[in-house]
């Protein structure tokens, strides 16, 4: 394996223009380097067979003002795979299985599979407010019912509303990307919903009901949405609402009661409340 | 969804050229990101600006998911490009590689104004001369 050499300068303080140091390693040709702030530090890597860069690198660090220069070798490997070895199959409530496309899994019989790839859409199964909703899915009748996932992330509770059973799932986020990584993850998971992307209930047609809404965003958007969510809601429906911090529960619980729900269940974990509420 | 920040990465990377290389594999892999989705919506996004380096910042969450802000081109790049020139001085210093007008150092300060730690104009027009002159490059500022 060859390696490659980490050459980082430690600077007193952070510099007014970090372009000052990009500048000296740019006089080497080399245009990709890494900061930060705290300490304050500048690195880049000089490639297997750029060794004689080295030193008037160095050199001209510590001329510029570095403290000192630190060197490593950092021995070259797959680093377009490396970040997967973060996420493995995680078991999420009693039958949720949460797997990454490239990792195999045997499932019990019971399992319920999501295959999902990280990105950068919200939910990977590892918040939380995630599990939170998918634990409480799990007892929720989804058979025959119509479900609207409000700020759908990768799509991951929509897919579950699927593999539960829903007939009907829509999906809404206002974030491009997630709309597109919510695609791409029915697609994966071979289910099938429609995702649109806007605010709220505003993209999905008008007068639709949903028997069930699942709403994992944030606490202000939630506290928003709840006059819609009590109109878009059939009498004897569920809202099941996420990522509210314990602070800001009463101000949720509040305005959701006022548009007519009522509170049946409700967990915290790791400081996340998740709660599911009926109309 | 309200997020717990894991770890904030700044990298300066060529516009449209980002590869799992250093310095982006070893900076991004050990935070756990998606890179190649990372890289690919980096290239797409700054295929137009290629030739010059463009700070990204790139903010890790706790569940590993991630947002990217792309920034202005580095300041001296901008300088480059104002002054119509290739490159600075190969001697800072000793050598010119010619003059910075005010107005074009108020342009570039006006462009990076955003990136810089710099309350207003005229302080971020310091800061750009400053960057000017480590390049070799004297400045009526």
């Amino acid at each position: 394996m060859s390696s490659w050499i980490e050459v980082k300068a430690k600077l007193s303080s952070t510099p007014e223009d970090w372009a000052v140091w990009t500048e000296i390693f740019g006089h080497f040709e080399i245009f990709g380097t890494v900061q930060t702030d705290d300490p304050p530090t500048m690195s880049a890597y000089l490639a297997p067979g750029q060794v004689d860069k080295l030193k008037p690198l160095c050199d001209a660090l510590l001329e510029g003002g570095a403290y000192s220069v630190e060197k490593r070798s950092v021995v070259e490997e797959n680093w377009a795979e490396t970040w997967k070895q973060f996420f493995k199959p995680t078991r999420i409530g009693e039958n949720w299985i949460v797997r990454p496309t490239w990792e195999k899994f045997s499932p019990n019989p019971c399992d319920r599979v999501i295959v999902l790839d990280p990105g950068q859409a919200f939910g990977t199964g590892d918040h939380p407010t995630t599990r939170g909703c998918l634990e409480f899915m799990e007892d929720i009748d989804f058979r025959g019912k119509a479900v609207a996932d409000i700020g759908c992330g990768t799509g991951i509770l929509g897919v579950a509303a699927k593999l539960l059973g829903a007939p009907l799932v829509r999906a809404v986020d206002v974030d491009t990307t997630s709309v597109e990584s919510c695609r791409q993850n029915a697609q994966r998971n071979g289910v099938c919903f429609e995702v649109f992307e806007g605010l709220g209930f505003e993209p999905l047609p008008e007068e639709e009901t949903f028997d069930i809404v699942i709403s994992n965003i944030i606490s202000a958007a939630l506290i928003k949405l709840a006059p819609s969510a009590a109109k878009r809601v059939s009498p004897g429906g569920i809202w099941l609402v996420s990522g509210i911090i314990p602070a800001n529960w009463p101000d949720v619980l509040e305005a959701a009661e006022k548009a007519g729900f009522k509170l049946e269940d409700r967990k915290v974990e790791d400081e996340w409340v998740t709660a599911l509420l009926r109309r | 969804m309200a997020k717990k920040v894991s770890t904030v990465v700044k990298l300066n990377i060529p516009a449209g050229k980002g590869t799992p290389a250093p310095p982006v594999g070893p900076a991004l892999g050990q935070a756990g990101i998606n890179m190649m989705e990372f890289l690919k919506k980096f290239n797409e996004m700054t295929s137009k600006q290629m030739g010059y380096v463009l700070p990204v910042t790139i903010t890790v969450y706790e569940d590993r998911s991630y947002s990217f802000i792309v920034k202005q081109p580095l300041t001296s790049d901008l300088i480059r490009q104002a002054m119509k020139i290739k490159k600075g001085s190969s001697n800072p210093g000793t050598e010119s590689a010619g003059r910075l007008s005010k107005d074009k150092c108020r342009e570039v300060a006006e462009k990076k104004m955003a990136d810089l730690n710099a309350n207003d104009i005229d302080a971020a027009m310091k800061i750009v001369a400053g960057t000017a002159r480590s390049m070799g490059i004297d400045t009526d500022v």
